[in-house]
């Protein structure tokens, strides 16, 4: 069950794009780290912390976050509770990653529609954040993106869970 | 309350098909929502939900906690921790296990998970217990308990989490975790003592080691006192906030790894994608909850529950013991994140108009957590142990954390009645219960 077959069926490797949301959200956990990092001894050591170092983590945070779904959703790690998997026969279980990965797309399919309308509005706003003045949209509009790049793994799961079931649907027990 | 429960049994439902957690709390809460309020404004009320828990400052210290625990991993640290440890402790009978559990609690002040302290100790400690013959009952046990310490000896990620939630102080919840972690400490060791005088086959004697190298040993877990003494006497001493320590440690965590070259490019690359794919869970789980919890207010529990509660006129204490026995038996069904998640919206304004402190509260909900974390059939820390030990049967794992399992129940009767442990720490600190 627990290992991962790559995705032989698709024409386009997606390693690539997967590499680069790994590297974005690497990027950004680590510039998370440093600014913390910068505006605590700047604040102790020279009496100046990093102007704005609060509203940059709350930026980095926001993109990051969800920088990381796409990723979960390709290789289905979510937290699931699997008490009544060993009940269900092999195609009981290729009915519940079906349905799995069809809710994961239609619920990250709503949040990625509700989040880029709510995008839209504070970029016609002009919302901005109240230090550095950095627009808020942009980090919504990622969000939306990142999400929508989510229900495109899901979708691409469902079609692996079949190439995958067909050799080795007895050693799934 | 009606569409409360009926909202509560769907979920259940959901997360027991197999549903992820995090979709499924999303799911109901949204569509009870629109029960309630109407599709435009749940949608509203979704898109405000992702974006703000997105944006939240309060919560970088998840991300930041989660990294630095696994720099210290990657560092190694947790081996020297357990070889300190074993160096003190390993000639008693069962000396082996009681390292294991002093190992996970030192691992634990530097990693604020469960599942990660059980899967690196793991690692670390079963070849030895193995090779000096212990009964892999209690060597697994041992690991699986030592493991749930992780959430209650600071940081701890489901206490920040909490402490969010209800609007609590995170370096209070912090400071109240650390004494009920070494009550545990003490009752694991119990365990061992006791189950190893019944039967000293199971847990032989280690090598009795001089005290020049016990010296040397406990000097090298250095790293792990100073990350600890920094990023916790830090948020004490109001030096910084809690997100700004778990920064620093973060960058602490990463001059350890550096230094002790177990960096490179690939490794570093590994360590950061691993953090932010276990931050992402957590949040995707708690944007779920809240748009769950959300759903649950609107309807009214949580003030229905007072009403019923003033109504059947059920001692305070009695109503924590009937809160106890729930949490007992979600734990059978839900993993730890996600039961506190759930949970603690819908209990925490019950008790807290009943008067109970709720970093108390927090603290009782924690150690349940843990219990559950060791609970069969799901207890989370078994499994986890069982992935790492391919060899070990589940039962036998299972079999071998009972003892662990009544220490704990002893340990949450303490607390539970004992508030005084919880809260000496915070109340030196300057924390004030209200009235």
């Amino acid at each position: 069950m627990g290992e991962h077959h790559s995705a032989a069926g698709h024409k386009v490797s997606l390693k690539p794009l997967i590499w680069l949301l790994g590297l974005l959200a690497s990027v950004l956990l680590f510039a998370m780290m440093v600014i913390t990092f910068i505006d605590v001894f700047g604040r102790y050591l020279f009496s100046s912390p990093l102007p704005g170092a609060f509203e940059m983590t709350e930026m980095l945070m926001g993109t990051l976050i969800f920088a990381g779904l796409p990723l979960i959703c390709e290789r289905e790690e979510h937290i699931i509770v699997s008490l009544i998997d060993p009940y269900l026969g092999a195609g009981l279980r290729v009915v519940q990653r079906v349905l799995r990965n069809l809710m994961g797309a239609g619920v990250l399919g709503i949040t990625s529609w509700v989040v880029w309308v709510k995008a839209g509005k504070l970029a016609a706003d002009g919302d901005v954040t109240a230090y550095l003045y950095l627009p808020k949209a942009p980090v919504a509009y990622m969000m939306s993106v990142f999400c929508a790049l989510s229900v495109l793994f899901f979708i691409l799961n469902l079609g692996r869970i079949r190439g995958k079931n067909r050799p080795s649907i007895d050693s799934a027990g | 309350m009606e569409a409360a429960l009926v909202g509560f049994a769907i979920l259940l439902g959901l997360i027991l098909m197999g549903v992820p957690i995090a979709f499924a709390m999303l799911v109901v809460g949204f569509f009870g929502a629109t029960q309630v309020i109407g599709l435009e404004p749940s949608l509203a009320m979704l898109a405000q939900i992702t974006f703000e828990t997105g944006l939240s400052y309060g919560l970088s210290v998840v991300p930041l906690f989660i990294l630095m625990g696994n720099f210290v991993t990657r560092a190694g640290l947790s081996e020297e921790l357990y070889t300190a440890s074993n160096a003190w402790l390993g000639h008693f009978r069962g000396g082996l296990a009681m390292a294991t559990i002093v190992a996970c609690a030192g691992f634990s002040a530097i990693c604020g998970s469960s599942l990660a302290t059980a899967a690196t100790m793991a690692k670390v400690s079963m070849p030895s217990m193995t090779r000096y013959g212990y009964d892999p009952r209690l060597a697994t046990g041992a690991i699986a308990a030592g493991g749930t310490l992780g959430i209650l000896i600071p940081p701890s990620v489901i206490l920040i989490i909490y402490g969010i939630m209800t609007q609590q102080d995170i370096g209070m919840l912090f400071a109240a975790g650390i004494l009920p972690g070494l009550v545990g400490v003490a009752g694991y060791l119990g365990a061992i003592y006791a189950i190893t005088a019944l039967n000293p086959k199971l847990g032989p004697p280690g090598e009795r080691m001089p005290f020049s190298r016990r010296w040397a040993a406990l000097g090298r877990v250095w790293g792990v006192m100073l990350l600890f003494t920094v990023v916790m006497g830090g948020i004490y001493l109001g030096v910084f906030t809690p997100t700004e320590a778990a920064g620093i440690g973060a960058s602490g965590g990463f001059m350890f790894a550096l230094t002790r070259r177990t960096l490179n490019w690939p490794a570093l690359l590994n360590v950061l994608v691993d953090s932010v794919k276990t931050t992402s869970m957590i949040f995707f789980v708690l944007i779920g909850a809240l748009m769950f919890s959300n759903f649950i207010n609107l309807v009214g529990m949580p003030v229905e529950m007072l009403d019923l509660v003033n109504q059947l006129s059920i001692p305070p204490i009695g109503v924590i013991l009937i809160i106890m026995a729930f949490y007992l038996v979600l734990g059978c069904l839900l993993e730890s994140l996600s039961m506190v998640l759930l949970t603690v919206p819908i209990f925490y304004p019950l008790v807290q108009s009943l008067g109970f402190d709720l970093i108390w509260f927090g603290i009782i909900v924690v150690v349940i957590t843990e219990i559950s974390l060791i609970t069969p059939p799901v207890g989370l820390n078994v499994f986890v142990l069982k992935a790492n030990l391919p060899e070990v049967s589940t039962g036998t794992i299972f079999r071998g954390v009972t003892p662990f399992w009544i220490a704990d129940i002893f340990r949450l009767a303490i607390l539970v009645f004992l508030p005084g442990i919880s809260l000496f720490l915070p109340t030196l600190l300057g924390y004030v219960s209200p009235p």
